[in-house]
């Protein structure tokens, strides 16, 4: 089981914002869509790992980036089923 | 370097209007948008929603590049100028506010305000420009009261092309706590605006003129989101839970899924500009347009418009005792030069230069125009003069 924060947003601009300002700081972020645990929203946010919130939370205040909620998420990722699309 | 119309070559000169040759990659970029990420954006978490949002995002991002305006969740995308500036007045004027605005302005402006006006809402004054199409900060200066609210003015004319002192309006407006409104549609591409030496509260602009996007484009850039309510209210992909608009930018004042393809080609064309260098593109518009006043000069049927004018690459000029839709009939018909005749949109401009109701005919030039182009244009007027 890996555990990871999940980072909210306002809105797909900041969650875009702050997967760019992330990834400027040598983090790696991954946009996925609103767990349905945290929220009925139906953009996405960002996924670091659990250890990176602290750091990723003053990255993005340093950014003015407005962050909803950070939450734990906990994840079988051995489950996940990882296929790859191209659309064309 | 020439466009084509159905096999024929035709030099186009309405840039103004709507700027006809695109660098290539803003239609490469609509297509790639259609093909790779044709889905709503900010509206799913799946892989192609965040395409296109990340192709919004950029889009306001490269904006923030071109005017230096680093704060990108306030640069509302809008579909064109005339949505921008309608979003500025009505999202911000309110009951008894005085509006001070220049005789040199599109009906963009002159046609809200004066709805505005007329429904009692705000009280409106239009300062006339001088022959050259120059208002002076002084005037506006002079204009102020303690009522004042607002001052609208155009970055430049899309009649004359002429450059308005945006600086020293700038500053006769702080002085006096009054807030400033800019039409960029001609400007932005075409001069430089840097929101971080003049931080105007609003710049409205469009895409298809000047920075090189498709149709359906344009943005209004907030400097303080608190100085306007929404105007439209609907769908945003956030805060779905509630019936309410969201308050927070760009959310505020972006209801409805918007035009992905057209920003994706927008992004394009502000890229081609950034990379070749604005003062590259404004020095070569400049020597385009001296060169055709040069010209113009010796013919001595033409009158020209704002003629000591510090100028865009737009002219307007009139051939003496002939209506100037003649002049671009024969000028598209004969030579295949598109030019503009009338008003273009802007009635008060056309008064203040007295060549109200016939209006004039406009050359306005781009990065792509060229100087043998405006060689054709010339013996084309040449021909005209002779044989009408
Ligand atoms: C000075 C000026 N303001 C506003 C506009 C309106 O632009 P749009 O038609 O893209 O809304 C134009 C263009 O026609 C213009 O020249």
């Amino acid at each position: 089981m890996t555990v990871y924060a999940v980072i909210t947003f306002h809105n797909t601009h900041f969650a875009l914002k702050a997967k760019k300002v992330l990834e400027k700081n040598g983090k790696t972020v991954e946009t996925i869509p609103v767990p349905r645990e945290f929220s009925s929203e139906c953009g996405f946010c960002c996924k670091v790992p659990w250890d990176e919130r602290d750091m990723a939370d003053k990255i993005l205040r340093e950014h003015d980036v407005q962050v909803e909620h950070i939450y734990r998420w906990e994840r079988d990722d051995d489950k996940e089923r990882k296929n790859k699309f191209t659309f064309v | 370097m020439p466009s084509w119309v159905m096999g024929t070559k035709v030099i186009y000169f309405d840039n103004a209007a709507t700027s006809g040759r695109k660098p290539v990659t803003v239609s490469h970029a609509i297509c790639d948008c259609l093909k790779h990420a044709n889905a709503n954006p900010g509206r799913s978490g799946h892989s192609l929603s965040v395409k296109a949002a990340e192709i919004i995002y950029s889009c306001r991002e490269i904006l923030g590049e071109l005017f230096n305006f680093p704060k990108t969740e306030n640069i509302v995308l809008t579909k064109n100028a005339t949505e921008a500036l309608n979003l500025a007045l009505y999202g911000g004027l309110k009951n008894g506010c005085e509006v001070i605005t220049t005789s040199m302005e599109h009906n963009s402006v002159l046609r809200p305000l004066n709805h505005l006006h007329n429904k009692g809402i705000i009280r409106l004054y239009i300062l006339s420009a001088d022959g050259n199409g120059v208002v002076h900060p002084k005037q506006i200066k002079e204009a102020i009261t303690e009522d004042t609210s607002l001052i609208v003015v155009t970055s430049a004319s899309n009649v004359t092309g002429t450059k308005m002192d945006l600086q020293g309006i700038y500053h006769a407006a702080q002085e006096a706590g009054v807030k400033m409104l800019v039409d960029g549609a001609q400007g932005a591409g075409a001069l430089r605006i840097d929101l971080k030496e003049t931080p105007f509260d609003f710049l409205a602009v469009t895409g298809h003129k000047h920075l090189f996007g498709p149709q359906g484009t344009g943005a209004l850039i907030i400097k303080n989101a608190d100085d306007l309510d929404s105007f439209m209210r609907g769908g945003t992909g956030s805060q779905s839970e509630m019936t309410i608009h969201p308050d927070f930018p760009p959310d505020k004042y972006e209801a409805g899924t918007l035009n992905t393809p057209g920003y994706a080609g927008l992004v394009a064309g502000i890229r081609f500009i950034l990379d070749e260098g604005l003062e590259k593109i404004v020095g070569y518009e400049h020597e385009l347009t001296e060169y055709l006043l040069g010209k113009l000069a010796d013919i001595e049927e033409i009158q020209l418009y704002a003629p000591d004018a510090d100028r865009v690459a737009t002219v307007s000029f009139n051939i003496q005792g002939t209506p100037p839709s003649d002049v671009a009939y024969f000028l598209d018909r004969e030579w295949g030069i598109c030019a503009r005749s009338g008003l273009h949109c802007a009635p008060e401009a056309h008064k203040t230069l007295g060549t109200f109701s016939g209006g004039t005919i406009r050359f306005s030039f781009s990065f792509f125009n060229t100087k043998e182009e405006i060689d054709s244009a010339i013996e084309a007027l040449k021909d005209f003069v002779k044989h009408r």
